[in-house]
């Protein structure tokens, strides 16, 4: 099964050709800290995470379910993080 | 020179000066265009009738050198909502009141002959002039016309059609750096009420004015400093940080990704057409069609997170926000940004509040006036309020308005006004912003500065989803803002940053040769709230009215399937 990772701002760069996704295997990846690593981010570059449109933390389990994981970098803060139930 | 105080009254051809009252000597903006509603008004007075007022007031440190201080309050008791209203604008407007001295101006009377007014302002004083040459043009028209006529370096504001009508949905106008009416005050209706008091613009001259008098320099600098260095540092609001690369609208891939970006009158979360009309996409077009961005809507901002939109044809019609582009896009199914910055433009013309015309629109849509997605048909709508149709004049009264013309229950309002652009079933904390919030479904009520930071109610959790206390908190430090002058999104930096929440305080004692700390800011928030919340309960309206719209109590929205469901004791628990 595979699932989309969609970048914004800065981490677009860390895929080629200017896209702005990719389709990844969930099977190979246990979490969201995996998907990092595979697309060679550190965890500080990135401030909102979220799986399936849930705000998420690095650690999250990707299940079978998930479909889409979506990176903000830390120049996107902009969320006022209090207001949302993060997932682990 | 002395802080003054301007009184307005066209019906009785009347402007009159005096020293602002000492009890209002430390407020400003929101603290003082409220505690001047709420001192004056009844609160049972009807807010197209004679008894409202209306308050323009600029922050304690607007027309200073603050970095990003360039707000501008106004208030009144608001015809939407039935409650004191506060409707904040950058512009530097503003900062050019407040240079020449006046603290706040006050409206009042109304009308009996619809024979409109301009108020000038400049050194000299104040006077009244007939501004019946500019009553058959819009705004754009009229903010060139004069501008050729008393120059190119006033400032202006001015209130179009939706407010002669009376409208609800009618905000004040003020001039953006290219001398453009697309800065707005534009939520609760506040253009009608300065309409009434007989008043269609106001001309304001910073020429040879004398400045805004600073007690103590030092402590200000050191105060301005501390921000400047956390507003420069911080990854947000930075030099080239996302709100000063792609505007507002960057929010709009970020909401959208959260769930809670409404879609067709807040029936969906999410889409893959929003990133059609995302900052990132808007950013491209601007700079393909040669436009402005980064831009600041005032002097001194060092965030710069707004824009001048340039349309097809290259003409720059100025800024075209977030809330705009989602209101007039996402939630109406339009995902083309040259039909939402045409519907912002004819909004800007009309006098017309962006937030609550896109919500009206999606509300019409919904009960089947108009298909969704029906650029066309939403455009026309403008023209039914150019031309004061019968449809046009709901289209002016706001979306609740348009909800009870057609039999709709999904109108997603709070105390009558429209919601912003957050979907409260998937974001729940701003629900409860939205809820208990004295101004109504308001985005900008709470959003401020961290509790921990203000030392008060305590580290919140982000797993609690009691969010109650933590809503409060918010909307007390956030009232603390609006009455500074300051732009909400400092609150980015002053968040991470606590020296630069220091800067702030230490600005405002440096303006006020106050002794305020940190410490202080929940207790001054707090009373502007009580006077606000005090003042609806005594027009009538009830705590029973703190809740969000019963169909969001009930329907999911997808892809989060979230209902609102924070529990009726929890909001209660908001303001005991």
């Amino acid at each position: 099964m595979s699932f989309k990772v969609v970048l914004f701002g800065d981490l677009r760069k860390r895929l080629s050709n200017k896209k702005e996704n990719i389709e990844l295997n969930q099977e190979e990846f246990h979490s969201v800290k995996d998907v990092l690593d595979y697309l060679d981010i550190e965890v500080d570059e990135v401030s909102h995470i979220f799986l399936d449109h849930s705000y998420s933390d690095v650690g999250r389990k990707i299940e079978s379910e998930n479909e889409r994981l979506a990176l903000f970098p830390k120049d996107m803060a902009l969320l006022y993080k209090w207001y949302f139930k993060k997932k682990e | 020179m002395t802080d003054k105080l301007l009184r307005v009254s066209v019906e009785k051809d009347s402007v009159s000066e005096r020293d602002l009252p000492e009890s209002y000597r430390d407020l400003g903006g929101r603290g003082l265009t409220s505690m001047i509603v709420t001192d004056e008004v009844p609160p049972k007075a009807h807010s197209l009738g004679p008894n409202n007022k209306l308050v323009l007031a600029p922050g304690i440190l607007t027309g200073t050198s603050a970095p990003t201080s360039g707000r501008l309050s106004v208030g009144a008791k608001s015809p939407l909502t039935g409650g004191v209203k506060e409707s904040n604008v950058g512009t530097s407007f503003g900062q050019t009141l407040h240079r020449l001295g006046y603290r706040a101006i006050v409206f009042e009377d109304k009308i009996k002959e619809k024979d409109f007014k301009y108020l000038k302002i400049d050194k000299d004083g104040a006077k009244l002039g007939d501004a019946s040459k500019w009553n058959d043009m819009e705004l754009y028209e009229a903010f060139e016309a004069i501008h050729n006529e008393f120059g190119e370096d006033v400032d202006v504001c001015g209130v179009g059609v939706a407010a002669e009508l009376g409208g609800g949905n009618s905000g004040l106008a003020f001039d953006d750096l290219e001398n453009k009416p697309s800065r707005y005050a534009g939520r609760g209706g506040l253009g009608s009420v300065l309409a009434t008091r007989g008043i269609k613009f106001i001309i304001v001259d910073s020429q040879d004015a004398p400045g805004v008098e600073i007690e103590d320099e030092d402590e200000f600098q050191r105060g301005k400093e501390k921000l400047a260095n956390a507003l420069g540092e911080h990854d947000v609001t930075k030099p080239g940080g996302s709100l000063n690369a792609y505007g507002t609208d960057v929010l709009i891939n970020i909401i959208n990704e959260a769930g809670g970006l409404p879609h067709y009158n807040f029936s969906k979360g999410a889409s893959e057409m929003a990133k059609k009309v995302s900052g990132e996409r808007k950013a491209e077009i601007i700079e393909e069609r040669g436009g402005d961005r980064p831009h600041p809507c005032s002097p001194g901002c060092v965030i710069q997170c707004s824009e001048n939109w340039v349309q097809e044809d290259g003409e720059k019609v100025g800024a075209l926000e977030y809330e705009s582009v989602w209101a007039l896009g996402p939630n109406c199914g339009i995902f083309d940004l040259d039909t939402i910055g045409e519907l912002n433009k004819r909004c800007n013309d009309l006098g017309l509040d962006t937030i609550e015309t896109g919500d009206t629109i999606a509300v019409l849509m919904d009960a089947g006036l108009l298909e969704f997605s029906d650029k066309q048909g939403a455009l026309e709508l403008m023209d039914e309020v150019e031309q004061k149709t019968a449809l046009g004049r709901i289209v002016a009264n706001g979306t609740q308005y348009a909800a009870n013309a057609f039999g709709l229950n999904r109108a997603p309002t709070v105390k009558g006004q429209g919601m912003p652009a957050y979907d409260p079933r998937a974001i729940k904390g701003i629900g409860v912003t939205y809820a208990t919030s004295p101004m109504g479904a308001d985005h900008t009520a709470g959003y401020a500065i961290a509790p921990e930071i203000l030392k008060v109610g305590g580290k919140p959790d982000p797993q609690d989803t009691k969010k109650g206390e933590l809503s409060r908190n918010l909307q007390s430090s956030t009232a603390v803002i609006d009455s500074t002058g300051h732009c909400l999104f400092i609150a980015f930096a002053v968040l991470d940053i606590p020296e630069g929440l220091e800067g702030v305080v230490e600005e405002v004692n440096g303006v006020l040769g106050a002794d305020l700390s940190v410490g202080d800011i929940d207790e001054i928030g707090s009373t502007i709230l009580e006077a606000e919340r005090e003042f609806n309960q005594k027009a009538g309206i009830s705590k029973q009215e703190d809740r969000v719209p019963e169909f969001m109590e009930e329907e999911k929205v997808p892809p989060t399937n979230e209902v609102f469901d924070v529990p009726t004791e929890e909001l209660e628990k908001v303001f005991k």
